[in-house]
């Protein structure tokens, strides 16, 4: 299963652990990019992303000293921008509306590029529940039982409900 | 296997959710139907597209100061707290240090046993001399005590305490 992975400076985590101000700056440097790109594709919109890449950050400064094995860094800290946007969907209950400014198909762009605006842009036609399965199985990384568990739904729903977005991510592209 | 069954099940498919005899009937319709294989593909390669196109999702370019100024916040904010917290303690624990602090519990007792010993000496000389030298001496002790609350009057009325408090 392919996925995006949380590179780790495991030196890095120590330093932050033991109050090292400037090392936990590094980490957001390292990680802003990846905690906004994942709760982008949760929300598909820019505000919300951003409030809620401050959040996770927050989250983390709060109690990464409470990690006890570093080595769990990656999997604590997709656990935390995991939590953070499933819990603003759940608590908003609201349907985002898409405000980001994709940028426009030019005819110079590349046929790679061209491809890859036109996904993120159908997954944002997604409905939350189809994109958020969607974002956590292929770009987190979650298996059917770990989405099962995190969304508190069936393994049956997962499996179906994963099986419906990919099926309209492809009537939406082939349209 | 009809292929509306081998199009509910393509999802799982390519994730390896299958297994055993499921996976070998999806596998010989899938050598044998073009159609499906072409929905198989086509699945195949969105999957496989998606973290490209969400690793292509542009970054705000003020992302990162935007999120150091909320830590710095929350800096501000935890140290605020630890000084309000630390006073608060001193204040709180400052009753309980006179009390179990050795050396002011020792001047506590130091008076006591002073003034205990102070008040024995007191009752054995009133015991020993006659009463009427009793009363005399507490006469003697009321007309010297507001004697000295006259002068200390006398002295303050001179002071300008407004002075002393600014």
């Amino acid at each position: 299963m392919a996925n995006a992975v949380i590179e780790t400076n495991f030196r890095l985590i120590e330093q932050v652990q033991a109050g090292d101000s400037g090392a936990f700056t590094e980490l957001i440097l390292n990680y802003s990019a990846y905690v906004y790109r994942t709760a982008f594709a949760f929300f598909h919109n820019e505000a919300e992303a951003e409030d809620a890449s401050q959040e996770i950050f927050l989250k983390v400064y709060r109690s990464i000293h409470r990690l006890n094995d570093v080595s769990a860094f990656p999997a604590w800290f997709k656990k935390v921008i995991t939590t953070v946007c499933l819990d603003r969907i759940k608590g908003k209950h609201l349907e985002l509306i898409n405000e980001s400014n994709f940028e426009s198909i030019s005819t110079t762009a590349s046929g790679q590029w061209e491809r890859r605006i036109e996904l993120r842009e159908a997954l944002g036609r997604l409905s939350p529940e189809e994109r958020e399965i969607v974002v956590l199985y292929n770009w987190q990384g979650y298996s059917y039982q770990e989405i099962s568990e995190l969304l508190e739904i069936p393994l049956g729903t997962v499996k179906s409900r994963l099986y419906s977005a990919r099926m309209r991510l492809r009537k939406i592209l082939s349209d | 296997m009809e292929c509306q069954q081998c199009r509910g099940w393509l999802s799982e498919y390519l994730d390896g959710e299958l297994s055993g005899a499921d996976y070998e009937e999806m596998k010989s319709h899938l050598e044998l139907c073009p159609d499906c294989r072409q929905v198989m593909d086509e699945l195949a390669a969105i999957t496989q597209e998606i973290i490209l196109s969400i690793e292509s999702i542009p970054i705000p370019t003020n992302l990162t100061f935007k999120i150091l100024s909320v830590i710095k916040k929350e800096k501000e904010k935890a140290a605020k707290q630890l000084w309000l917290t630390g006073i608060l303690l001193a204040v709180f624990a400052s009753p309980l240090l006179i009390v179990f602090s050795r050396i002011i519990s020792s001047v506590f007792y130091l008076v006591y046993a002073t003034g205990t010993v102070f008040w024995r000496s007191l009752i054995a000389f009133v015991m020993d001399v006659s009463p009427w030298a009793t009363v005399a001496i507490g006469i003697s002790s009321l007309l010297v005590m507001i004697m000295g609350a006259s002068i200390i009057k006398a002295l303050l009325s001179k002071f300008e305490m407004d002075e002393v408090f600014q």
